[in-house]
């Protein structure tokens, strides 16, 4: 049996839900707008990224209420809403950087367009070498389980530091899920799973190193 | 402890939000806010994973923001953002609503057809009785049939219901910000 709230949503028209759905989530919403601004270079400081924030939102929210009726209820509003302001960074950015380059501030930045084409290239390589180093972690760890032979993976977690090394441990060896690693480590899920991708990504970039040190001789 | 149920293709995703948040890659954020829209549980962890870097940035609450965002729609509310069908409900409108449900059965999704130009409006308590009653009028007998009209006359008021108080709420709002109590509160 379908939820009331479910039943009363369907009443409504796209248009409608998405409003409740802004309203809902707007708290969060704010957030996350703050949390891209501030880490996508565009404004340093409390004050700037705030402005920024605050601009993004706004041309965010008017984006979506312009398209609002094509809005789909099945999708998750948050992460909807979310991907049209992080559009909007990307055109501020980009904006941004062209008025940069016309009032001559910066002598030879490359152009945006050209960059962000070239970033995209390197990224799917980046994403997919990520990908092959992902499988090559979680099947070391495999073997380690099934045939007790530490060696292969024991070798690529010497090149992490000691914390690092303990998280990966926990999450390849012991085989924990965020949750699991969240409680041992007496933080939130999302503070673990941030602990271990930091930790994965600066243990990618030490093995990236020693196997071209390696083919170097 | 209950075992998470986090896919692997979803920690994965995860782990290049984060990476992406990290080194400020714009592209990446986007693709996998994309994939989110259709995955709940990736959708509830990218909210966590935010909250957690504007603790650990220690980002301020947008104060001013609500000021900005709230007249922004407010603007389109009053164009029309929530539209609510103040009309009636009449015996086909709910007919309309049930020809088009494909869980209902085809036989009553027939009769709904032959109830679509019907105006007869219903009242705003509809008990079981009340739909029989009605039932005699337009010379339907068919129990099962019944009860799935005041079914999905119930469902369409609730809708109804819900977005006149959507609505009302956002009248209240507008009337709180723009009373001359409200505007000297600002000053």
């Amino acid at each position: 049996m379908k939820a009331k709230d479910q039943v009363v949503r369907e009443e409504m028209a796209p248009r409608e839900q998405l409003y409740v759905a802004i309203e809902e989530h707007l708290d969060h919403l704010k957030i996350g707008v703050q949390v891209l601004v501030a880490r996508s270079g565009i404004a340093e400081g409390g004050v700037a990224i705030n402005d920024v924030a605050d601009e993004i939102l706004a041309m965010a929210l008017e984006t979506a209420v312009h398209i609002a009726d094509q809005y789909d209820p099945s999708l998750n509003a948050y992460s909807w809403l979310l991907t049209i302001a992080s559009n909007k960074l990307k055109d501020y950015r980009k904006k941004v950087t062209r008025e940069y380059r016309h009032a001559d501030l910066i002598g030879n930045m490359p152009d945006p367009q050209q960059q962000d084409q070239s970033n995209s290239g390197h990224l799917w390589n980046e994403l997919a070498e990520d990908q092959k180093f992902e499988r090559m972690l979680s099947q070391k760890a495999g073997q380690s389980r099934l045939e007790d032979q530490l060696f292969g993976l024991e070798d690529l977690l010497s090149l992490a530091n000691e914390n690092d090394r303990i998280i990966l441990q926990m999450a390849y060896v012991s085989d924990m899920s965020g949750q699991e690693l969240a409680a041992v480590l007496n933080i939130t899920e999302a503070a673990a799973l941030m602990r271990l991708s930091r930790a994965r990504s600066r243990l990618f970039t030490a093995y990236c190193k020693s196997e071209k040190m390696a083919r170097e001789g | 402890m209950e075992k998470e149920f986090l896919s692997t293709s979803n920690r994965w995703m995860i782990y290049q939000y984060i990476q992406a948040l990290d080194s400020g890659n714009l592209d990446n954020i986007e693709r996998i806010l994309q994939a989110a829209q259709q995955d709940a549980r990736l959708d509830r962890m990218i909210g966590e994973i935010n909250q957690e870097y504007a603790n650990e940035l220690r980002l301020t609450p947008l104060a001013q923001t609500s000021a900005k965002v709230k007249e922004l729609l407010e603007k389109h509310f009053a164009l029309g953002v929530i539209v609510v069908d103040t009309q009636p409900l009449t015996v086909g409108d709910v007919a309309a609503r049930m020809t088009g449900d494909q869980e209902l059965p085809q036989s009553h999704r027939e009769i709904g057809k032959s109830l679509l130009n019907n105006s007869l409006v219903l009242p705003e308590w509809l008990s079981l009785q009340t739909v029989r009653q009605i039932g005699a009028k337009l010379l339907l007998a068919d129990e099962r049939f019944l009860r799935a009209f005041r079914d999905t006359a119930l469902q369409m008021m609730m809708g109804r219901g819900q977005a006149q108080m959507a609505a009302t709420r956002a009248k209240r709002s507008r009337r709180k910000t723009t009373s001359p109590k409200a505007a000297k509160s600002r000053k």
